[in-house]
């Protein structure tokens, strides 16, 4: 059943991180392997120490802050060199490479979805350009036939619903982050939390309609989901 | 007997440290001050004495002191920060000869001239004494097992006095308080490994490869051992915490590489992921299981209670070789 209860289309949007690839693995790979090559690379730092206050730079400069190695190593007091940095940086990348791939059964799902004549978007609050690298390098941004990314949770749901000129009740938002869920709440649309990554202990104020584990299990509930 | 002059050394510490807590309080009051109105602390070691640095460089942020960092002198003039915030520098130092601590000291002045420099020394007298404001020092001098003991109870004199002075006096009190339990325990561990430390002796002769996997409260005392038995017995030695071990270097592992692990109750997945790959591991810490110590130190004194257990176990493993530590050459 694709359609709601106006006959009309019901459309999935899907949050990228956590719910399509297991991004929270993927960053904390990535910034130990940084790390590990950065001292590598000559820095006389103590690898849990580093790590730590990487983490804290992240933490207090946002993913999207470009200078999160360098800020680290001047809080350590140590010279900011910049072949250190090239290190760090090449093996953040190797390790995002090898990491961004799509969680178990994330194809068939979608497939599922489409083949039932859904629509499917994306809606994701990360920075544009660095989440269409991540849905490209994915392979999936070929399944999604519209995208709402950049905007935070609010403007985001708002324009989609505008632009898609649907009934709230007729949206679901499938999202890893309990911001997300209570935003989307908020607007009337229904919700899938996936309960994954740094998030995953954390409780959203609103419940979800649906709390899933992976993302492949929402086939198997569209149905139910919609007539809830 | 061979080993004894050794021997005799390792169960000296305990007493070690209780001499310099009675002789290094005072000054380490006087050189606390110059260090509590500093933005950042670079706590600098040479060779074996990186080890006690690196223990006042891991606590001193915890105290409500400045922020800090341990470095090897020899690291030291090329990666400071091209303008250090209102640094200072504590320097230690056996000797206080050794060229790449005066060079440290020369370079942080030139950035910034009024940084004050703090040394904890093994001997009066000599040029990073006198080029220092203040001066810690430990008289008995260098021998076999360095001054490991007297130089960690220094820099924690310098904390528990920093705490004090950022307005913390219960932290610095409670600091002081766990000092001077740390030789009852130091020696209560000691008279354990005596008896039980032969099996894991045993298993760790067996190779010329050590990794050692400590948690990061413990890890001065787990490096003081690396380079002790590296010295002694020419096992080499591959010192990491449970992070960095489970990221990283448990994938370097052997099939029968023994691997130490200090504390192994706190990170059991260490165990797991070393047996993975065919290694064997040996637990050291309260409960053992190969070396139980008897006594669950506090992480601020933690290395001061191992550090001799440990030494003593390198002790073994090196006789088990048949090398006479006392015959080998002094390295310093």
């Amino acid at each position: 059943m694709s359609s709601g209860s106006e006959g009309v289309r019901v459309w999935w949007l899907f949050d990228v991180d956590d719910v399509l690839y297991d991004a929270t693995l993927l960053k904390r790979m990535a910034r130990e392997n940084a790390v590990v090559a950065m001292i590598e690379a000559g820095l006389p730092a103590d690898f849990e120490v580093l790590l730590r206050k990487v983490n804290k730079v992240v933490e207090e400069r946002g993913e999207d802050y470009t200078r999160h190695f360098d800020d680290a190593i001047s809080a350590l007091g140590l010279r900011v060199d910049a072949r250190v940095i090239a290190a760090g940086v090449i093996a953040y990348h190797d390790t995002k490479r090898a990491f961004l791939r799509p969680l178990p059964k994330v194809f068939k799902t979608l497939l599922t979805l489409r083949d039932r004549g859904y629509g499917l978007g994306l809606s994701s609050p990360g920075s544009p350009v660095k989440e269409w690298e991540k849905v490209i390098r994915l392979g999936l941004h070929h399944f999604f036939e519209r995208a709402w990314v950049g905007q935070p949770d609010p403007e985001r749901h708002r324009s989609a619903l505008e632009e898609l000129g649907v009934n709230p009740a007729n949206c679901i938002y499938v999202t890893a982050r309990p911001e997300g869920v209570d935003s989307a709440s908020e607007f009337g649309m229904k919700t899938v939390r996936v309960r994954r990554g740094k998030s995953a202990s954390k409780d959203s104020a609103t419940a979800p309609d649906i709390e899933v584990v992976s993302v492949w299990e929402i086939a198997g509930r569209a149905e139910s989901l919609l007539e809830g | 007997m061979r080993g004894e002059e050794t021997r005799g050394e390792i169960l000296e510490q305990p007493a070690l440290m209780r001499r310099a807590l009675s002789i290094l309080s005072v000054p380490a009051r006087y050189a606390a001050e110059a260090l509590a109105s500093r933005e950042f602390v670079y706590s600098i070691g040479v060779g074996p004495t990186l080890h006690p640095a690196s223990l006042l460089g891991r606590i001193l942020g915890k105290v409500g002191g400045p922020g800090a960092i341990e470095m090897d002198a020899e690291d030291f003039s090329n990666w400071l920060a091209e303008r250090p915030k209102r640094p200072a520098a504590v320097i230690f130092s056996e000797t206080g000869e050794e060229r790449e601590a005066l060079l440290a000291i020369r370079e942080l002045r030139k950035r910034d001239p009024a940084a004050p420099v703090i040394s904890v020394l093994g001997s009066p007298g000599s040029t990073l004494h006198r080029a220092s404001d203040y001066g810690l020092v430990f008289t008995r001098g260098p021998g076999r097992m360095g001054l490991f003991s007297p130089m960690s109870v220094a820099g924690l004199l310098l904390a528990a006095e920093v705490a004090r002075l950022a307005g913390m006096p219960a932290r610095a009190h409670s600091l002081r308080s766990l000092l001077e339990a740390a030789p009852e325990q130091a020696a209560e561990a000691l008279g354990r490994a005596e008896s039980v430390a032969d099996e894991a002796a045993e298993l760790i002769a067996r190779s010329r490869l050590l990794f050692v996997v400590s948690t990061n409260g413990v890890k001065p005392a787990a490096q003081e051992f690396s380079y002790r038995l590296t010295m002694m017995s020419g096992i080499m030695c591959d010192v990491a915490s449970p992070g960095e071990f489970l990221a990283t270097k448990h994938r370097l592992l052997s099939a029968g590489t023994p691997v130490l692990v200090l504390e192994p109750e706190r990170n059991p997945e260490v165990k797991m992921a070393a047996e993975r790959y065919g290694a064997i591991v040996i637990g050291v810490g309260p409960a053992g299981p190969h070396v139980p110590l008897g006594v669950n130190p506090p992480g601020e004194i933690a290395p001061l209670v191992y550090a001799p257990a440990l030494l003593l176990l390198a002790l073994k493993v090196t006789l088990i070789l048949g090398i006479d530590p006392d015959a080998s050459v002094r390295v310093m």
